[in-house]
């Protein structure tokens, strides 16, 4: 018997509601059998493998958590429990904190953060305070505003509306005790008879000696956003300017800084072409050419400059970052460790946190390259022999200020540091740069409601 | 069962999940474009607030601009140089199949990989180029720093990563061709620029603009290499509309207003997508 056709049938091939409605069944039906917990499951399989018994950490790639990773094997041993390290460049980190903390995600058990990222994450509510797991209070071995930039709210910030309030509590303790410090070629100031630079008088008047020589005097980070930013604070603050007023008024473009940032302008010219788009790679790598003679730095490139087989091995000096009319002011940068509220291992990862942090281990770390933040160890004399910067980090966290603790400081310093990269490239003068970033910074305060 | 129900019990698993994955993330998209958000959290409805705030942000406009002249300005030398390599590969020659493998190898690499490589060979104290043209006298520019440099630098990029694609489409459309009118114009003497403009380019008109759309829709969503080149600097030269929605998202925290560019943004492309669509279908109805 010859197949029916669909004229046959009456059907024409047509597709009728009748068929939508089967094939939709169907379908949902298949979703449903699979569900959305199994989906759920396989993303976070796929994304980060969990045992028993382990708990998970998202770092940033680099330096900063190199050392943490070394020692992930002795913890495993004591404790019996397996951490692991999920890294991401800085940017990528951020956006994956924000992402997790903001779902109340269980896929990190220990979030490793910038500082500044502090008053979003605690500010918004979404980390444990550690009183609640056993936190006892403050170790004295800590230097003081390394410890301090762990609480929301900060001690001795303004309050910030619109965030958790109340007594400060600890959300977070530092595991790298970055401040910023300075780094000079003490050879090559020694040739020309030049003593170390203590004020930025000092680096403006060593950069000029440098002038057509072929090295260059003062390498600076240019790049849009957070590192020139970051190279223009100690400037900003040692001339007596900031960001804010006490009450989070914008002061940027007042007399001092325009002064600071004429006096950043004049020092950058002495640093190598494309400097515009320098970070931290290019002006270590300057450095390690044996080109650069001094440059603003953070501790977690000591090592590498101090390296076997760094070029500048034994040729670098270190010291605070100089002091402009207003003093020293290094900027501080700790990375800290926190505990995710979504977390499902909370009594786990504090353990963990408790014995990273802990004096005995710290001793571990400090040979591997890591920043302590304790004072035993900084200012061990031990080990300034093979960490020949551990002075300068001390005298730079006794003298460190905070990043401004606010929320939105991410937006703040796009906004700060795209007009500081248009006055770099000359496509702003400094004035009116200045003011345009306090106009945009003004108007960013207001949307965030810390201002009105 | 019947035919026809068992071809749609079969697609409907792909077409719900296609559902899940566009229509879904639409309509929270547009959902978070009318909301204020605060500690990545949907806080209040305000309605059109944020589309008024993007109608005058100048960064968003000019971003846009930044991208439309990116677009066009990739697009163009990608059509004109993949067009070159068809013609030349679509001949005889000794070697071709080795040189068509070598030549589609830039679109296999991702693009985070080539912009991170371009940024080394672009740097002005190691880079290769650098030191070439510093050979030939022309010094060591500083491209990715240079406000005049910048943005070409990355086009030059993707020109280098996406041209094997326009090859590919305007070879497969060369070589689907029939040979009879060649055969004539030759026999009546026609030069070869004539048989080029009179057969050739008609000919290729389908997949020229098929290639182009394709190009378009992918060079106005950049976003990669321009992240690992340049980060959007100097200053926001080189900063593309999302470049600029990523930043607002996820460290301004501002979703509402990431959503709201996000919207308009798809309604531009889409428009720009529609004229094209209409165009090559216009020249199928031809065909």
């Amino acid at each position: 018997m010859a197949e029916e056709t669909p004229q046959e049938r009456g059907r024409d091939g047509k597709v009728t509601r009748r068929d939508l409605v089967s094939a939709a069944a169907v379908g949902f039906g298949a979703l449903a059998a699979v569900g959305p917990q199994a989906a759920g499951a396989a993303v976070r399989r796929s994304w980060v493998y969990k045992k028993a018994s382990s708990i998970t950490v998202a770092a940033v790639a680099g330096t900063e958590s190199d050392p943490l990773g070394k020692v992930l094997g002795e913890y495993k041993r004591r404790a019996g429990v397996r951490v692991d390290l999920v890294r991401a460049p800085y940017s990528n980190l951020f956006q994956k904190l924000l992402t997790n903390l903001t779902s109340n995600s269980d896929a990190f058990d220990i979030a490793f953060m910038d500082d500044p990222w502090l008053p979003a994450f605690a500010g918004g509510g979404f980390l444990v305070p550690l009183d609640t797991l056993g936190y006892k209070g403050d170790d004295p071995d800590y230097v003081k505003q390394s410890i301090a930039i762990g609480k929301w709210p900060t001690p001795g910030s303004p309050p910030v509306p619109k965030t958790l309030s109340g007594a400060p509590r600890q959300y977070a303790i530092p595991i790298v005790g970055n401040a910023q410090f300075f780094s000079y070629r003490k050879d090559l100031l020694q040739q020309k008879g030049l003593g170390k630079p203590s004020t930025w008088d000092d680096v403006l008047r060593i950069a000029k000696a440098f002038e057509g020589t072929g090295d260059f005097g003062y390498v600076i980070r240019g790049a849009t956003g957070n590192p020139i930013v970051t190279n223009f604070s100690p400037v900003l603050r040692g001339f007596g300017g900031d960001y804010f007023d006490a009450k989070w008024n914008t002061r940027l473009n007042d007399a001092n800084g325009l002064a600071a940032l004429n006096r950043f302008l004049a020092l950058a010219q002495f640093s190598p072409p494309g400097r515009a788009n320098f970070d931290a790679e290019e002006l270590n790598q300057t450095l390690l050419d044996g080109k650069g003679v001094q440059a603003l730095n953070w501790p977690a490139w000591g090592p590498v400059l101090e390296a076997p087989s760094s070029k500048v091995r034994g040729k670098m000096g270190y010291v605070t970052t100089p002091a402009g009319p207003a003093g020293h002011r290094p900027t501080m940068g700790n990375w800290l460790l926190g505990i995710p509220k979504g977390s499902k291992k909370q009594a786990d990862a504090f353990a963990f946190i408790m014995w990273a942090t802990s004096k005995a281990t710290w001793k571990e770390l400090a040979k591997l390259g890591g920043v302590p933040p304790r004072k035993t160890v900084l200012l061990n004399p031990s080990f300034v022999g093979t960490h020949p910067w551990y002075p300068a980090i001390a005298a730079s966290l006794a003298l460190a200020r905070f990043r401004p603790r606010i929320p939105n400081w991410s937006e703040i310093e796009d906004i700060v540091g795209r007009h500081l990269n248009d006055a770099l490239t000359g496509a702003e003068k400094p004035k009116p740069a200045l003011d345009a970033a306090a106009k945009e910074m003004t108007a960013a305060m207001k949307r965030a409601g810390i201002v009105k | 069962m019947r035919p026809t129900v068992f071809r749609w019990l079969l697609l409907a698993p792909t077409l719900l999940t296609l559902l899940a994955l566009t229509v879904y993330p639409l309509f929270w998209t547009v959902q978070a474009s009318l909301s204020a958000f605060s500690f990545g959290r949907r806080t209040t409805y305000v309605g059109l607030d944020n589309y008024g705030r993007l109608f005058h942000d100048q960064r968003y406009w000019s971003d846009l601009g930044t991208t439309a002249t990116y677009t066009f300005a990739a697009v163009s030398i990608e059509l004109v140089l993949g067009l070159a390599l068809a013609l030349l590969l679509d001949q005889k020659l000794r070697g071709r199949s080795v040189l068509r493998s070598a030549l589609v190898t830039p679109m296999m690499i991702a693009p985070i990989v080539a912009g991170v490589t371009w940024r080394f060979m672009y740097d002005p104290r190691v880079g290769i180029l650098p030191f070439l043209l510093d050979n030939v006298g022309l010094g060591r520019p500083t491209f990715l720093a240079s406000r005049g440099l910048a943005l070409p630098a990355v086009i030059a990029v993707d020109v280098w990563q996406w041209t094997p694609f326009m090859f590919l489409i305007l070879l497969a459309g060369l070589q689907s061709r029939p040979s009879e009118p060649y055969e004539a114009a030759r026999i009546d003497g026609a030069s070869s620029f004539q048989i080029f403009r009179d057969l050739t380019l008609p000919f290729l008109r389908t997949a020229i603009l098929l290639a182009v759309l394709l190009r378009t829709i992918d060079a106005f969503r950049i976003f990669d290499q321009i992240f690992v080149l340049t980060n959007g600097g100097p200053g926001t030269q080189t900063e593309t509309v999302s470049l600029l929605l990523f930043k607002e998202a996820f460290a301004f925290q501002d979703f509402g207003l990431a959503a709201a560019g996000i919207f308009v943004l798809m309604l531009f492309i889409n428009a720009v997508g529609l004229i094209y669509l209409r165009v090559l279908g216009r020249q199928l109805k031809l065909a």
